[in-house]
């Protein structure tokens, strides 16, 4: 092996110590290099700007205008047929602005949340003018702006019920004129909350609504070739009570869902003709009469629902929607525990419902539960959703709400609930599935159309077996009339009243 | 002779290291417990409703508050939704904040989280944390709200 002599001289002469710590000193400058390129290395890693996807466009397909839910030219066709937001009387700048407060009127002490609404007095042959809406803040106080000269109405309400707090019916204040007045104070009557109810014999506590839109009330009771898939069905309704002409107000899900818990028009709707009255079916690409002048899911329409009027009795409340589950103020904020967006599933639905109830059976005041059956239909067009194929989809999705209607009555009655529940069958109306299956039985009571002739069947407690109204009704009476089998007050604006004659009970 | 007090120092570098993580770690543990009280101003919160929407396993509660307290100024009340099953064990939480809730006002409020809908039975709401809404920082101090 040859070395270099200079080198092994060298090495010979340095001390052991010095080369000691020249080691270490070059170990440490390797460390801290190696810190700092593996910083560097890191921070590099973290601020390298990521690479972003290539943006591709994706062909966009054509919108194609398919007719459904029974009509042509509905709000959630995608065709939109609502007013304007701005009302007639209402500027979109300048004008003048009308300011006011809601007061207790007996405490004189400011009441917020409460909904406050403006419109122009109604004139004998001229087009209505959609509401201004508002909602007053924590202190009171509400405005309108933009107004034009002229004279109003104004109304306010506040009917959802906070725990200890009294609910405020509606007060009117009519002849209001811009700009002599430009201030308002709307004094409002308290209304204690019962908060309980008093057992009375022969009187149900407890009230289930069985939503099950989307099927005909003609294939429910009168379709011979349906008898096998509605056998529960019709037991119930042999056993309780029927109204059997039962029409619905709009075909759109929406409103009527809105009707079956208020008991009337929703707020958020005009009647207006245009550009004139048209009958029921005809193909002039529109047959409604009704328009939309408000966002339904807006929170501001102070009317009251069947479950508002339960909370002030103390009851509990609960509802089980499906994806089509109407999120408006009369279907979520008297509902205590709202499980919606349910994807129908026969054993998961019925969990669902008999989990509800267990959370609210314990209450003495007893609950009312709302629950929509949303049982797929398969495509809009599909010759299976058609009512009477054979093993279609849509006499499999009846099958389905009615195995489920005798199940749960099979399970109320094993946890003895059966007894002092009254079941209600209803449905907002025949087209929720959006088949083109429009007005399949024909045009139906009074010529409104098959496809908003609902069910209507009650069974239970206080309830008069056998018992069949057959008058023509808006479903306006459903909420009255569900609440009347707990002999509880109808809704505060239910334009309809209760079917009296479907009960043997008597209310206090 | 100096070079050995040096090596003593060095020597007696870590300790005081260690000596200082202690402290450290004492003064954070208080800091800690101090964030844990319960600010007493809390119970002038009062939930005066409450309801939740379930859709899948997403949770909204929704419900109303109250500032009962005299307090002259507004807060940002933050909140906790426990939700509970049956036996009160926990199926899910959702939190949120009801902001300037001043003096006598009610305040609506939207907590969201997440739930075990199977098993959801019952709600709790409580104010748990408090910010008070008075600006500083050489601005004029907002007019107090009147009752």
């Amino acid at each position: 092996m040859v070395r270099d002599p200079i080198s092994v001289q060298e090495r010979k002469y340095l001390p052991q110590k010095k080369g000691r710590q020249s080691w270490a000193i070059r170990l440490g400058i390797a460390l801290l290099l190696f810190v700092v390129a593996a910083a560097t290395l890191v921070g590099a890693l973290a601020w390298w700007p990521r690479s972003t996807p290539a943006a591709r466009t994706l062909p966009t397909p054509a919108p194609t205008f398919l007719p459904k839910v029974g009509d042509v030219g509905d709000l959630d066709d995608g065709i939109t047929v609502a007013l304007g937001t701005t009302p007639a009387f209402q500027f979109q700048s300048g004008g003048y602005t009308l300011s006011g407060v809601t007061v207790n009127a007996l405490t004189k002490q400011a009441v917020s949340g409460v909904s406050v609404w403006i419109t122009v007095p109604p004139v004998l042959g001229k087009r209505t003018a959609p509401e201004l809406r508002s909602v007053s803040t924590a202190d009171g106080t509400f405005s309108f702006s933009h107004l034009a000269a002229g004279r109003y109405n104004l109304a306010a309400a506040r009917y959802y019920v906070q725990n200890g707090q009294p609910v405020y019916p509606e007060v009117v204040q009519a002849g209001v004129t811009m700009p002599r007045q430009s201030f308002v104070r709307i004094s409002l009557v308290p209304q204690s909350a019962p908060g309980a109810r008093h057992p009375v014999k022969g009187v149900a506590r407890n009230l289930i609504v069985l939503d099950l839109s989307g099927i005909y009330a003609e294939s429910w009771f009168n379709d011979p070739l349906l008898q096998l898939e509605a056998s529960n069905m019709r037991a119930l309704a042999a056993s309780g009570a029927q109204a059997t002409q039962v029409v619905a107000p709009y075909g759109w899900h929406p409103a009527d869902q809105y009707a079956l818990l208020s008991g009337t028009y929703p707020s958020w709707r005009v009647y207006d003709p245009w550009p004139a009255l048209t009958p029921w079916g005809t193909p002039d690409g529109i047959d409604t009469t009704f328009w939309y002048n408000s966002d339904p899911l807006a929170m501001e329409f102070g009317q009251q629902s069947l479950f508002d009027v339960a909370l002030d009795y103390g009851m509990s409340t609960a509802a089980l929607g499906g994806p089509k589950y109407m999120l408006s103020d009369v279907s979520t904020r008297g509902v205590q525990t709202a499980q919606v967006g349910l994807v129908f599933d026969s054993a998961t639905w019925l969990a669902a419902a008999e989990h509800l109830i267990m959370n609210m059976a314990g209450n003495s005041n007893g609950f009312v539960l709302f629950t929509e059956l949303d049982p797929p239909f398969g495509p809009a067009g599909f010759a299976g959703a058609a009512p009477d194929a054979p093993g279609g989809a849509y006499a499999q999705a009846m099958q389905a709400d009615d195995e489920l209607l005798g199940l749960l009555q099979n399970w109320l009655a094993g946890q003895g609930l059966l007894a002092n529940t009254v079941i209600m069958v209803t449905a907002s109306e025949a087209q929720v599935n959006e088949t083109a299956f429009d007005d399949y039985y024909g045009m139906g009571p009074a010529g409104r159309g098959s496809s908003l002739h609902v069910p209507l069947v009650i069974s239970g407690l206080g309830v008069k077996a056998g018992a069949i109204n057959q008058n023509t009704v808006s479903s306006f009476t459903v909420a009255a009339t569900a609440l009347r089998a707990l002999c509880l007050p109808a809704p505060a604006n239910a334009r309809v009243p209760a079917l009296t004659s479907l009960f043997s009970n008597r209310c206090p | 002779m100096f070079r050995q007090n040096n090596n003593n120092a060095m020597r007696r570098l870590p300790n005081i290291f260690i000596c200082c993580l202690v402290l450290l770690a004492i003064a954070l543990s208080a800091c800690n417990d101090q964030s844990q009280q319960v600010d007493p101003r809390l119970k002038y919160f009062v939930i005066i409703d409450s309801r939740v929407l379930i859709e899948g396993n997403g949770a909204e509660v929704f419900g109303e508050l109250e500032n009962t307290s005299k307090m002259q100024f507004p807060f940002d009340v933050s909140m906790q939704a426990d939700l509970m099953d049956i036996n009160g064990q926990m199926v899910g939480t959702a939190t949120g904040t009801a902001e300037d809730v001043g003096m006598g006002q009610v305040r609506q409020f939207e907590l969201v989280g997440t739930v075990d809908g199977t098993r959801y039975a019952r709600l709790k709401v409580t104010p748990v944390s408090l910010q008070e809404k008075r600006q500083e920082l050489g601005w004029p101090t907002p007019t107090p709200i009147g009752p």
